[in-house]
């Protein structure tokens, strides 16, 4: 079975054919010709190197309107990957291929088939442990595989060994496929469906044939004579029975002659030779089953670093969900909402509810400083990304609607080559938000012009969100121009704002909720307290330094 | 192409890829490689085959070439033996015995009867002869017989007992010491029944039974070419003729007496044993003791020709002890005049 990049299957064996689980219509996404090669020279050599890690990396991805570059860094993606998308199988945690998890979060299929086709591959293995079990053994099975095709060879090592321990492994792949996932319901009985394609062919039964032959070429049936000191004194060959079934086994002399034709053709003299031959046309016959291997291995990986999101999630007693798709005028609803990237810290995540009207509208976010905006924002990204990407969501429950793209801009920071100032740069940003901004978008910025005087600024502000609601984006954003967010709150004016504000407690202190309205201060002052900038904590480090220094001068003196 | 490594009970797609695995060789090695590797084991395979094959094609050819010389000189052998009488091949031994004995204690002088008659000796000595003279001292063992007849030929001695000159002067003796000297037609014709017994001593071994075995031992073809060249350079005409002589004739030089002097070719005073015996009859015609001396030679002839002259006269002194009635012991003066 050839298979050309980007080729899609179709009908009712497709599944049987190539095991995607990412996609609706299995869809080969690399390169099969160059993937086999590499594969071919790996089995052979096994000196490939990554030879999973660059397939994966250069795989293709369904098809999407999102633009990784408009909002990956901002939300730290490869930090969330890497710090949640754990995959621990036992008490062994797996190093995973983040880049090839990274570019396939970062790029959520345009076609919500796909969407939901993960969404019920996962559901269902966050349903049956059984299911999760055999996905997990048969993640083991292909990391072993991995580890052996690309694990080095020396002069003094037997490849023949190494080659039949990898035909071995292949053997308890298509097995573990083929029986593990019979009762699956979802994407995962494509892997059944292929299993048991190949182990009906004949491919496949030569390699079980030829794993049979290096195992038991013959059995030998001894009787033990042990005399009255304990000591053997004899023994006798009862039978010897040959698996003369087996096509491998042949007679001696034929072995020989074997030898003989192999040498005379070029090959060297010996039994590992003949071996080789063998190993090679078994494996010749199995390998366009086999390449898909490298696919599926990232597939297994995206979902059971989901699955590894969850746990981590439960470990801080959280909880994640499958996500509820609404329309873009249904309200947006964000059950025990937290950001994953708080998961990493140590700290106690503290869950939040935020619910907005409708999703096409722009939502201004104020509260005091640390009071939490950022984060949500960051999680809002994250929870929009996840969700379209088919996977586990940071909340509960949630009720999302279809976003078309995401630009997310939380980071100001200052480069040393930039041209223009911080207000220069931020209304470039600006600039650069409209240029590549679909209808139905969704929006994050942080702080939107916060880097001019608050009058002019407001300016900008005004005319940035009155023209973002002509592209009717689901848009977040924060600022601490209170006074102008309370203005916009009271005049309504743009008829699409919507307002949240950071909830304070008794003592007003944030509680990281986030409840309807605008905030009345940033309650800088708590900020500065907390950080040590009050009059008395800055006049206390003056006349330190003052002491100080003055018994330096007493030391000068003596 | 097929190969040995399917069988009957592998599924067809299996055999050819067997097959093919085979036709492209390991995974990136060069499939013209191996063919060239193929192609130098077969002209190495074929090469060696050859060459043991020549090897032994060349060992049969040698060894029946080697059979085929050896039959050739056996038949060869065989042939020249043919015609020797079985007493003849131990010819040298019967007269070693003779030689032996007469090189012992003087037995005294002693001329048969039969030799008394006029032209009696020369009647014997006319029949085939084998000839013999040396030093006394080396024909007490057959090793010194040996030595004694490889260094006697055919001399004035032997020519003027079967030619005997007309007078015992000097120039006529001196004829005969020249003729014999030369080699020529003269000691030819005068001396063709008398033979060296060296010629037998050669000659024989190489008709006997043991030599014909050596020839079937021969391992190499080097070997047989050796005896061949043994067998070409042997005087076996001559040989069976000394075989086949009737006659012994011998002179024993005994030493001279010490402190005398010696001429230029060695001539000194000394005695001279001579005998004839008839090898068919087993019994001694003649046994005398003469005594040469060169003295009487001219001065002008000794140096050259004193052993000549002695041995020429020392045949006239023979004659003469034959046909004098108590010439046994007579000793003659010469007469060195010409």
């Amino acid at each position: 079975m050839a298979v050309a990049a980007s080729e899609t299957f179709v009908g009712p064996d497709a599944g049987a054919l190539l095991p995607d689980l990412l996609h609706p219509t299995p869809t080969a996404r690399f390169d099969f010709e160059a993937t086999k090669l590499a594969v071919t020279l790996a089995f052979a050599s096994g000196v490939s190197g990554g030879l999973f890690g660059e397939t994966l990396d250069q795989a293709q991805v369904a098809p999407s309107t999102w633009q990784p570059g408009s909002f990956a860094a901002d939300l730290f993606l490869q930090n969330f990957v890497a710090l949640c998308f754990k995959i621990r199988v036992g008490a062994k945690e797996s190093v995973v291929s983040t880049s090839h998890l990274v570019r396939l979060l970062a790029r959520p299929p345009a076609d919500p088939a796909i969407v939901d086709h993960r969404r019920a591959v996962l559901g269902e293995l966050a349903d049956s442990p059984e299911l999760r079990r055999e996905l997990e053994r048969l993640y083991v099975m292909l990391l072993r595989f991995r580890t052996l095709l690309e694990g080095a060879t020396g002069p003094g090592w037997d490849t023949n060994r190494r080659q039949l321990d990898v035909l071995a492994l292949v053997k308890e792949i298509v097995d573990c496929m083929a029986d593990g996932f019979g009762e699956a319901e979802s994407g995962l009985s494509r892997l059944a469906a292929f299993g048991q394609r190949v182990r009906s062919g004949e491919a496949f039964q030569s390699l079980a044939d030829l794993l049979r032959y290096d195992e038991n070429l013959a059995t030998l049936s001894l009787k033990v004579g042990v005399g009255a000191d304990g000591r053997i004194r004899g023994f006798r060959v009862v039978s010897v029975q040959k698996n003369d079934e087996n096509p491998f086994v042949t007679s001696a002399w034929r072995r020989l002659l074997t030898k003989v034709e192999l040498f005379a053709r070029g090959f060297q003299f010996g039994e590992r030779e003949v071996m080789a031959r063998l190993i090679d046309a078994v494996f010749e016959g199995l390998k366009d089953d086999v390449i898909p291997f490298i696919q599926l291995f990232g597939d297994v990986e995206f979902y059971l670093g989901a699955l590894g999101f969850r746990d981590t999630a439960r470990a801080a007693g959280l909880a994640v969900c499958l996500p509820k798709f609404v329309p873009a005028e249904a309200p947006l609803v964000l059950e025990g909402f937290f950001n994953p990237l708080l998961l990493s810290l140590g700290t106690k995540v503290i869950p939040c509810d935020v619910t907005v009207d409708r999703h096409d509208r722009t939502t201004l976010v104020t509260g005091p400083n640390s009071g939490g905006k950022t984060r949500l924002l960051q999680a809002l990204g994250l929870t929009q990304l996840l969700a379209q990407s088919g996977v586990f969501v940071p909340a509960r429950a949630a009720s999302l609607s279809w976003a078309t793209g995401l630009v997310v801009s939380l980071i100001q920071e200052t480069k040393a080559d930039q041209a223009e100032g911080r207000l220069g740069m931020e209304l470039m940003r600006i600039r650069a938000l409209f240029e590549r901004l679909p209808p139905g978008a969704m929006v994050i910025l942080d702080e939107l012009c916060s880097g001019t005087n608050p009058s002019e600024g407001e300016e900008i502000f005004e005319l940035v969100v009155g023209m973002l609601t002509r592209l009717r984006p689901q848009a977040f954003i924060t600022t601490h121009f209170l006074a102008f967010a309370a203005r916009l709150e009271r005049e309504r004016k743009i008829a699409d704002l919507r307002f949240l504000q950071v909830e304070l407690g008794a003592d007003q202190e944030p509680t990281y909720q986030f409840v309807p309205g605008v905030a009345h201060t940033s309650l800088a002052g708590h900020a500065a307290a907390r950080l040590g900038v009050t009059g008395e904590q800055l006049m206390a480090l003056i006349e330190h330094n003052l002491a100080l220094a003055g018994e330096n001068r007493t030391r000068k003196r003596e | 192409m097929p190969t040995l490594l399917t069988n009957s009970k592998m599924s067809p797609a299996l055999a050819r890829r067997i097959e093919a695995s085979i036709r492209k060789g390991r995974p990136g090695g060069m499939a013209v490689e191996r063919r060239f590797v193929a192609l130098f084991r077969f002209v190495t395979l074929v090469g060696i085959v050859v060459a043991a094959v020549s090897l032994v094609f060349l060992k049969r050819r040698e060894s029946v070439d080697l059979e085929r010389s050896r039959a050739a000189v056996l038949a060869r052998v065989e042939k020249e033996s043919a015609s020797l009488l079985a007493e003849d091949r131990n010819a040298v031994d019967r007269v070693e015995v003779w030689l032996t004995r007469a090189a012992g204690p003087y037995e005294g002088d002693y001329v048969d009867e039969s030799l008394r008659a006029p032209g009696a000796l020369a009647t014997v000595l006319a029949a085939p002869v084998i000839y013999v003279r040396g030093p006394l001292a080396d024909f007490r063992g057959s090793t010194g017989v040996e030595e004694a007849s490889a260094s006697s030929r055919k001399d004035p001695f032997l020519l003027c007992l079967l030619d005997r000159p007309s007078t015992r002067s000097e120039s006529a003796m001196l004829a005969r010491v020249h003729a014999a000297f030369s080699g020529g037609s003269h000691l030819r014709e005068h001396t063709a029944n008398a033979h060296r017994l060296f010629d037998a001593v050669v000659g024989l071994p190489l008709l006997a039974p043991s030599w014909r075995a050596k020839v079937r031992a021969a391992a190499t073809q080097e070997d047989v070419v050796r005896l061949e060249g043994e067998l070409d350079h042997a005087p076996l005409d001559e040989a069976k003729n000394a075989a086949a002589a009737h006659v012994l004739l011998f002179a024993m030089d005994e030493p001279g007496a010490s402190g005398g002097l010696s001429e230029l070719d060695g001539e000194r005073p000394h005695d001279v044993r001579v005998g004839v015996v008839d090898l068919g009859a087993g019994r001694v015609l003649l046994r005398l003791r003469k005594h040469a001396d060169p003295s009487w030679i001219t001065v002008a002839k000794r140096a050259d020709y004193a052993s000549g002259l002695d041995g020429c006269a020392l045949a006239l002194d023979v004659h003469e002890s034959v046909t004098t009635p108590n010439g046994a012991a007579a000793q003659v003066n010469y007469d060195s005049r010409r």
